[in-house]
């Protein structure tokens, strides 16, 4: 199971990671390899206001189909059109090319909240 | 408990002795098994059920039930959602081959191949004959298909409201209306015009009053008469609803025109027509057709082309993260099992009848159609109500001739007679107060169609 | 290769004898006719019988061997049904043709509803649903108008957690919030967990029984009790009613609404996905609810009765599936009150000898006697690499189709399980044979994994991708065409 020690963790498989001001939010390795292999990242409206735990998108494979939650609060920036296009960066690399959203967060305070990358791999050990 | 000691049941193989090796290797006797159902009200004394029969008491037992349907038929003149055609030899001989009758739903695909492609090949048919993107690999039936279609509409749209033709088939509207309720969606009725069509003008003001999801319109439509679905097309789109389009009749889509070129989202409807009998009401099939923008959120099942581990092509279901078992409360739709055997049938029978054939027999209907009102409207009973508008195989005609009284006159020939038709669905004509839904297929042969205008001279 | 991929332009398989002008007809309707041909394929008419014939024969089906998919209950479909179901004077009747002239037929349906009250012990039935998912939306619209009349705020259903897909996807077609009701470890409804949930915004609880790791729900008559006691109403599904014929009825359990599945304990054949039928069967205080129009008897006259005050209106366009009915009716008449009570005794035994047997080698998710039907855990197998998928594609190169895998899906044997429904219609042979071929994969996948893994190898394709198939997708010859 890959892991980003950088990044935080929700404890339904989202991680944020922020980067010059700005939040990136995806799904863990542990989650898309409980998926499977992803056919389909659906859309994300670029501008909506949500809060941390609304639905941002649904991800599905052949044999799934999950809800992806925000971790974090705030507006949606910027969605990364890659990933609609060539769902499967999501199985080879969650954390990096695989991100699904940029938020501008509205509340900093929320990442507190969320697991260190070392809870959230104890939180997630097989 | 009783126990059952003689073994006549053919479809049971096992012999009391077996049964009694076989509890021993599970080490419990039968009453042992099933005192789980202590403390519950069972079964005492057997049900009230008449004895088992042999297969021959069966098939005598059947025949006297038979023979109290009237009978045979070779044509009908009765249509109204269900049509007599003719089904060659062919199509019932291949679809009732053991390999497509006993098999499952294709889960596992390596063992139903047989069933994968030839749904394949139905969708791949579907989506010619209506002119979309994708077609599903079968639903129950036109109607409960054109409800879902609706549902489909308010899940994309989200608008509480939906527009639904005057014109549509009755037990259609009842559907869409039972499947709608619950969800608190209206269904509006646009009014028809003066030519037995959609009224272009109460569209419009409908459409403007307030913003609806879908409008449904069938074409040929209840009363027989093709609509204008290019133009209706064009008017729902500048007001951002689906367009839906039904029919209930599949021999039209051998020649009319639908889908994409007409500005449809959907197309659903019946396709009884393509090598299914009528079989007093079914079973029958819903075709779901739609664009492949909608590929997340149409409903049923759907056949993909892919390739085994030696790069061979397969087939094998797909999109099925929508489906209910994945998907459950938030499926596009309960459906599981589908019509799958009678899609079977039509792809058989569109195969067996061909592009060029297909569309003979669609015009063979629209000259039969023709003929039978020429006839009936020379014996000066019968006129025709509507005369401007098309027409396919089924129109309405008033007549001086009341129902019980073309039902006798028509007693003595292998035909179902019309439909009648309510007061109020036709305008009145001056001394024809009756007015009648009628339908010719290829099945009405001339000899007939003669002496069906003999009878009704 | 597919049709169109065989055609060849100017063949036909067509004989028909057309009387009529065809570019007459043409000219009738010019504005609404497809300019060209629509694309059909042209082949000859060996080619189309070649074609599905050998499709046929890369099917497996009940008539092929063991078909052992727990609750699909692949009984054999008996040949005398389809003969019956294919008479002209059946397959000819249109559904709007005068009742008078339709009086065989309708006295067919009429005997069938009657048979089912009997079998079920409900008052009323309708035949209208096609399936089963059809038939749980037709009774959960039931319940839904009932509750709108009489007690708006239940807007919630009790569903558990084993339960089927169709159940909370039906459940929410008709307008509810699904709630679900977890199971305890004896595999029944957690009643602790129902006596929190069970209250005045609760319309109804819908439940399986057996139910689907194949037990019986022991504290049904408690949990019919609770619910009727705080006004809510108890749904059937009859998905597995096979296991209890002529021993125990839903109706005397106290199931308000039941539905039943003809292509399933009536043995009717599945073709493939379908058509089946789903009558749904109410007590009494539901009847004027059910879809019209109903079958009913006169005077010794049958008609079609569209009296129901409070009708829910129509589920589709006729009366339900004519010759799927008559299939099932026909297996009734034969099997008669001893026959069906002899089929539903030998598939709990069945289950039963089939669990005896692989129990060692794939441990029973419960330590209990089962209906007809039985769950088997494949979990200690991931040790050596081998998943259930693994070894249900293994099956097929012994000739038989796998049960039912990964279904259902709760803990705490989360996937890895299969479930076994041998039916009544298998010998003891049969069931040995299969048993041995599951036990010796079972060696195989210890000591020769990728013989597992790289399985089937005898079928006319091996795995088939289905990643490949939604990333790439082609549903029809016209998606081929394009790309």
């Amino acid at each position: 199971m890959k892991i980003q020690n950088d990044a935080r963790y929700a404890k339904s498989d989202e991680w944020v990671r922020v980067e010059g001001g700005v939040a990136f939010v995806g799904v863990s390795d542990y989650a898309q390899g409980k998926l499977g292999d992803v056919v389909f990242v659906g859309d994300i409206s670029v501008g909506s206001t949500l809060k941390a735990g609304d639905v941002l998108t649904s991800v599905e494979s052949v044999k799934a189909a999950s809800d992806v939650y925000t971790p974090v609060s705030g507006k949606v920036l910027e969605v990364n059109h890659e990933v609609t296009a060539k769902p499967e960066l999501l199985n080879s690399d969650a954390f990096g090319a695989g991100w699904l959203a940029k938020i501008e967060l509205s509340n900093p305070d929320e990442l507190n909240g969320l697991m260190s990358a070392t809870d959230y791999a104890e939180y997630r050990k097989e | 408990m009783q126990s059952i000691e003689r073994n006549r049941f053919s479809f049971i193989p096992a012999t009391g002795d077996e049964q009694q090796a076989m509890l021993q290797k599970i080490g419990l006797q039968f009453d042992d098994i099933v005192k789980c159902f202590a403390g519950n009200s069972c079964v005492e004394g057997g049900l009230h059920l008449p004895d088992g029969l042999t297969e021959d008491q069966m098939v005598e037992y059947w025949d006297t039930m038979m023979s109290r349907n009237s009978g045979p038929r070779k044509a009908s003149l009765l249509g109204a959602g269900a049509y007599m055609h003719f089904i060659p030899a062919v199509v019932p001989h291949l679809a009732s081959l053991p390999g497509f009758v006993t098999a499952y739903t294709p889960y596992q695909p390596e063992i139903s191949q047989g069933t994968l492609q030839s749904l394949f090949e139905f969708q791949s048919f579907m989506v010619e004959l209506t002119d979309m993107e994708l077609a599903n690999c079968s639903m129950y039936d036109g109607a409960s298909s054109t409800a879902e279609a609706m549902l489909m509409a308010h899940r994309v749209k989200k608008a509480d409201r939906v527009l639904v033709a005057a014109t549509v088939n009755p037990n259609y509207l009842a559907t869409v209306r039972t499947y709608l309720e619950p969800h608190g969606i209206a269904v509006d009725v646009v009014r028809m015009d003066g030519n037995g069509r959609v009224s272009m003008e109460d569209l419009e003001l409908q459409l403007s009053a307030s913003a609806c999801s879908a409008v449904l319109v069938q074409s040929p439509n209840y009363l027989g008469i093709i609509e204008d679905l290019g133009a209706i097309g064009t008017d729902v789109h500048g007001h951002d609803a689906l367009f839906v389009e039904s029919f209930t009749e599949a021999m039209a889509l051998g020649l009319l025109k639908y889908g994409v070129g007409t500005g449809a989202d959907v197309v659903v409807g019946e396709g009884q027509s393509l090598g299914l009998s009528m079989s007093f009401g079914g079973p029958h099939l819903g075709v779901f057709a739609t664009l492949k923008k909608y590929n997340r959120d149409f409903p049923g099942r759907i056949v993909g082309e892919s390739i085994d581990t030696k790069g061979r092509q397969a087939f094998v279901m797909t999109l099925r993260a929508r489906e209910q078992d994945i998907r459950r409360e938030k499926a596009t739709s309960n459906i599981c099992s589908n019509h799958a055997l009678n899609a079977l049938t039509a792809a058989v029978y569109l195969g067996s009848v061909g592009e060029s054939g297909f569309r003979a027999l669609a015009c063979e209907n629209v000259a039969k159609l023709q003929k039978l009102i020429s006839g009936l409207e020379a014996t000066g009973n019968f006129t025709r109500v509507f005369k401007q508008s098309p027409v396919f195989n089924e129109a309405v005609l008033a007549s001086s001739i009341a129902p019980e009284d073309v039902r006798s006159r028509l007693a003595g020939l292998p035909v179902f007679p019309p439909l009648a038709l309510a007061r109020g669905v036709a305008p009145d004509v001056q001394g024809m107060p009756h007015t009648y839904l009628v339908c010719a297929t290829e099945m009405l042969k001339d000899s007939l169609l003669e002496q069906v205008l003999g009878a009704l001279s | 290769m597919t049709l169109y991929e065989k055609s060849v332009a100017g063949r036909s398989a067509f004989s028909f004898g057309f009387e009529e002008d065809r570019a007459a007809a043409e000219a009738c309707v010019p504005e609404f006719a497809h300019a060209t041909v629509k694309p059909l394929p042209q082949i000859s008419e060996l080619d189309l019988v070649r074609h599905f014939t050998n499709l046929a024969r890369t099917n497996y089906g009940v008539d092929t061997g063991f078909y052992p998919l727990g609750s699909c209950t692949m009984k054999y479909n008996p040949k005398i049904n389809e003969r019956i179901a294919a008479d002209p004077r059946l397959t000819v009747r249109h559904p709007l043709d005068d009742a008078t002239d339709n009086q065989g037929v309708l006295q067919m349906e009429f005997e069938l509803k009657e048979s089912l009250q009997e079998i079920t012990g409900m008052d009323d039935f309708t035949l209208q649903p096609a399936c089963g998912a059809h038939g749980e939306l037709t009774g959960m619209l039931i319940i839904h108008a009932y509750m709108r009349d009489h007690d708006a705020k239940r807007t919630k259903v009790l569903i558990p957690d084993s339960a089927h897909g169709t159940n909370p996807a039906s459940a929410s077609m008709a307008g509810f919030q699904v709630v679900t009701v977890p199971s305890n470890e004896r595999g029944g409804v957690d009643m602790d967990a129902l006596d929190k949930l069970m209250d005045d915004t609760v319309a109804a609880i819908m439940l399986t029984n057996p139910n689907t790791v194949g037990l019986f729900e022991e504290n049904i008559t408690q949990i019919a009790e609770l619910v009727h006691a705080r006004g809510g109403l108890l749904y059937y599904d009859g998905a597995n009613l096979n296991a209890l014929m002529g021993l125990i009825r839903p109706g005397d359990l106290g199931f308000d609404v039941v539905h039943l599945n003809l292509h399933k304990t009536f043995a009717t054949p599945h073709g493939g996905g379908g058509p089946g039928a789903a009558p749904v069967g109410v007590k009494k205080f539901l009847a004027d609810y059910l879809p019209i129009p109903v079958v009913v008897c006169r005077d010794g006259q049958y008609t079609l009765d569209e009296n129901r005050p409070h009708t829910i209106g129509r589920m589709s366009g006729f009366y339900g599936n004519t010759a799927v009915l008559a299939r099932a009716y026909v297996y009734i008449k034969m099997m008669g009150r001893d026959g069906l009570l002899a089929t539903s005794r030998a598939a709990v035994i069945n289950a039963n000898y089939v669990k005896a047997l692989l129990g060692p080698y794939f441990p029973p998710a419960y330590d209990r006697p089962v209906m007809h039907e039985t769950v088997l855990s494949a979990k200690g197998y991931d040790k050596y690499g081998v998943t259930l998928l693994d070894i249900s594609k293994r099956l097929m190169d012994y000739g038989y189709h796998p049960p039912t895998i990964y279904f259902p899906h709760f803990p705490p044997y989360a996937e890895e399980v299969m479930m076994v429904e041998p039916t009544e219609s298998e010998s003891k042979e049969t069931m040995d044979l299969f048993c041995d071929a599951l036990i010796k994969i079972s060696q195989e996948a210890k000591e020769n994994p990728d013989l597992l893994l790289s399985a089937p190898h005898d079928t006319v394709v091996t795995r088939v991708n289905e990643t490949y198939a939604a990333r790439h997708l082609v549903t029809s010859h016209r998606d081929k065409k394009g790309t």
